[in-house]
């Protein structure tokens, strides 16, 4: 599996993958617990309930 | 580190930039500024789906490019992508409240008050970008600049020219033509759509 610093991004394309970085290094990203139920969501609960290591992988890769 | 929860802190921003939408039922142009705290969270956001793996967003249709004619491309690689990006075209990911969880409270918010499906989508341009010719949208945008200038050229009895700079915020009603251009370097901005004729489907 691929790294995900080895991952096409858009970040990546406009140049600005480590200005990007720096800003979330220092900011975590929101959980599920919370998602609205009246919005579908599909994609973010699929994320989260996976595995945090391969998370994004698991996610990204399949297209959700 | 998951806890499953939304920090208290983030979900009170979700609040605060729900509590900034105007109440658009008059079919009004309203435009205003943004508390720093939330736009700069929603700037983090930005960035963030910026960052996810392209593979993945690019399989689910969930990034095009904009151009005047065809307005709408959807590149099926990395390369189209690219390609396009270098070819001056500004772009945007949709359905960004069924990718960022943020972004899905505050649009669950705006549906449990509006009462209609509202979905959102993050725009990125640059100095000279292409974009769509100008259109009408069926739903009403709630546009709040992230970074950057973007200037929106409205075909209204009221409103002309609209410059927006990081922190600004403008609600367009449905059915006001508009076409736009970038002025700075790099523009980002997020757009909640409130389809005012459709019901939500939740899950």
């Amino acid at each position: 599996m691929r790294g995900l610093s080895d991952m096409s991004t858009l970040a990546h394309y406009m140049g600005i993958q480590e200005e990007s970085q720096e800003i979330l290094d220092v900011d975590e990203e929101f959980t599920n617990g919370a998602l609205h139920p009246l919005v579908p969501s599909a994609a973010v609960t699929y994320y989260y309930n996976n595995d945090p290591e391969t998370k994004a992988h698991v996610h990204y890769e399949t297209g959700m | 580190v998951t806890d499953n929860l939304l920090s208290a802190e983030k979900l009170a921003v979700a609040r605060a930039v729900f509590a900034h939408l105007p109440d658009g039922s008059r079919g009004d142009i309203t435009s205003g500024v943004c508390a720093t705290a939330v736009a700069h969270c929603l700037t983090v956001e930005a960035y963030r789906e910026l960052s996810r793996p392209l593979d993945g967003l690019l399989a689910s249709r969930s990034v095009c490019f904009l151009r005047p004619e065809p307005p709408l491309i959807y590149p099926s690689t990395d390369s189209g992508a690219s390609e396009l990006w270098s070819q001056g075209a500004g772009f945007a990911i949709q359905h960004l409240e069924q990718r960022n969880a943020i972004v899905n409270v505050l649009c669950g918010l705006i549906t449990e008050r509006e009462e209609c499906l509202v979905t959102a989508s993050l725009y990125v341009s640059r100095l000279g970008s292409t974009s769509m010719s100008e259109h009408i949208d069926a739903w009403d945008a709630w546009l709040l600049q992230l970074v950057g200038t973007k200037a929106f050229m409205l075909r209204h009895a009221n409103r002309g020219r609209l410059e927006l700079a990081a922190g600004d915020w403008v609600f367009l009603p449905s059915g006001v033509p508009h076409a736009v251009s970038t002025p700075s370097t790099l523009s980002i901005h997020l757009s909640v759509n409130l389809h005012r004729q459709r019901k939500p489907a939740p899950n």
